[in-house]
């Protein structure tokens, strides 16, 4: 036996480390375990290099716009040029701090709109590293209030919910991952169906029977049927519909763009203290059954 | 007479600060990169298990080194610890077995490798999700066709950019 392991020792080492990780992964899956403390230790080591790297990323952003690019204007010794050049820097500058100041305004008056609601603003400094999962990590955790299953908004829209919370930093899990369930029904019917992501930008609307009318265009809110999303919080507009085998294949563009996430809320708190949002609440009408 | 085998490629060194920055700087840019469809394709974690699996030719290391980057991938993506971890670390072995065996120093077979690679990788991923997680991922689609172009293409670039940092042993 030693021999053969001394002889083979790749495909031994091989073997071993996949029979590890089997057990492992087997371990995880069948007791629901999850290996929090080793992840706590993951995300403390990436987590402060990712806040650095943010950073020095808006450092070398500032250090080029105000000086390199502006070295090459002054190298040509043309007073004109250089002064237009500086002036269209200070206009991308002063446009890209309005739209940050617009994004942070929408947050404040969500935040305003709902003063009973425990909102916690925080930055997006990272996404998952793995194609598979589309998740996102926040610069705000435990330490902030931050727990598993609270609510991440922007003004346009549901983002997904906190998977984990570490002292420091919090993973949260788009609504477009393939794991992500949302409740959701169609604001003008109150049609009822359940929002999957699909593992890219799209997500769908399912259990949709083909007997209804679903228009495109239509606009989804959240049903608070999953007892975690709170009622009427805008999820996205139907880009396609057709029938399927037994329900309808509808196609739903998030409304919150999580492909550019930079500031969210999060709330910290029950879903009954954002109260219902206005499209699902002002008509006053029950959901109905799909 | 004995028959001994001669490898008919080289192998190279690199000094370990190397190899830590240029992972660390793949997971860097990744999470980094916005979710975008087209983004969402790149895997640059995969690409250095396959460049320093192909340089040191040698399946210890391309295994061990598979196992970290896998694994890291899997506890900051919220999957499963070993799901990553398994599939790459079968890539890290295969690819620095079939290193020892074929010149992966040209751009051609570079190209032609990582993409046969990728396939590989989700395959192995996809069975995995089947097999014990009971979840339905696609073996073969065309996302993961267009996931094996970029990166075969991306990959042959950042491969010759790393060409710089290696030494003969």
């Amino acid at each position: 036996m030693r021999t053969f392991v001394e002889r083979h020792r790749h495909l031994s080492l091989l073997v071993a480390m996949l029979l590890g990780q089997l057990f492992f992964l087997a371990y995880q899956i069948k007791g629901a375990n999850d290996v929090r403390l080793i992840r706590l230790w993951a995300i403390a080591v990436v987590a402060p290099v990712e806040k650095v790297a943010v950073g020095v990323l808006d450092g070398l952003g500032s250090l080029w716009d105000n000086y390199i690019a502006l070295y090459g204007a002054r190298q040509e010794n043309e007073r004109l040029q250089a002064e237009l050049a500086q002036a269209r820097l200070r206009l991308q500058e002063l446009e890209a701090r309005a739209a940050e100041a617009g994004q942070l305004a929408a947050l404040l008056e969500l935040k305003q709109a709902h003063p009973r609601a425990p909102f916690v603003a925080a930055q997006v400094i990272g996404s998952s590293p793995a194609a598979t999962t589309l998740t996102v990590l926040l610069n705000r955790g435990s330490d902030a209030g931050l727990r598993p299953n609270m609510v991440v908004l922007t003004p346009d829209g549901v983002v997904g919910k906190v998977i984990a919370a570490y002292p420091g930093a919090a993973e949260v899990l788009l609504i477009t991952d393939r794991k992500s369930g949302v409740g959701t029904m169609v604001a003008d019917s109150h049609l009822l169906g359940v929002l999957k992501g699909t593992g890219g930008y799209f997500c769908r609307l399912e259990y949709v029977s083909n007997e209804e009318t679903v228009a495109v265009g239509a606009e989804l809110v959240t049903s608070g049927q999953d007892q975690l999303f709170p009622k009427g919080l805008p999820v996205g507009r139907v880009v396609a519909a057709r029938p399927g085998e037994l329900f309808q294949e509808i196609t739903v563009e998030p409304a919150a763009r999580l492909t550019r996430l930079e500031h969210v809320l999060v709330l910290a708190g029950a879903p009954e203290t954002l109260g219902a949002a206005a499209p699902a609440s002002s008509s006053g009408e029950q959901p109905r059954a799909r | 007479m004995a028959v001994t085998y001669q490898p008919r490629t080289e192998v190279y060194k690199f000094h370990p600060l190397v190899v830590f920055t240029a992972v660390l700087a793949a997971f860097l840019v990744q999470v980094f990169l916005p979710p975008t469809s087209f983004f969402l394709l790149f895997d640059l974690p995969f690409l250095m298990v396959i460049y320093f699996a192909f340089s040191r030719r040698n399946p210890s290391m391309g295994l061990v080194l598979g196992l970290v980057v896998g694994v890291t991938q899997d506890l900051l993506s919220h999957n499963p610890v070993g799901l990553y971890g398994m599939a790459k670390t079968l890539v890290g072995y295969a690819a620095s077995s079939l290193s020892a065996r074929i010149d992966t120093d040209r751009p051609i077979p570079r190209l032609l490798l990582i993409f046969g690679f990728l396939h590989f990788h989700q395959i192995v991923y996809a069975s995995i999700e089947r097999l014990l997680l009971g979840q339905t991922a696609e073996l073969v689609s065309l996302r993961v066709l267009e996931a094996a172009l970029v990166n075969a293409l991306v990959g042959v670039l950042i491969f010759s950019l790393l060409d710089r940092f290696r030494r003969t042993t």
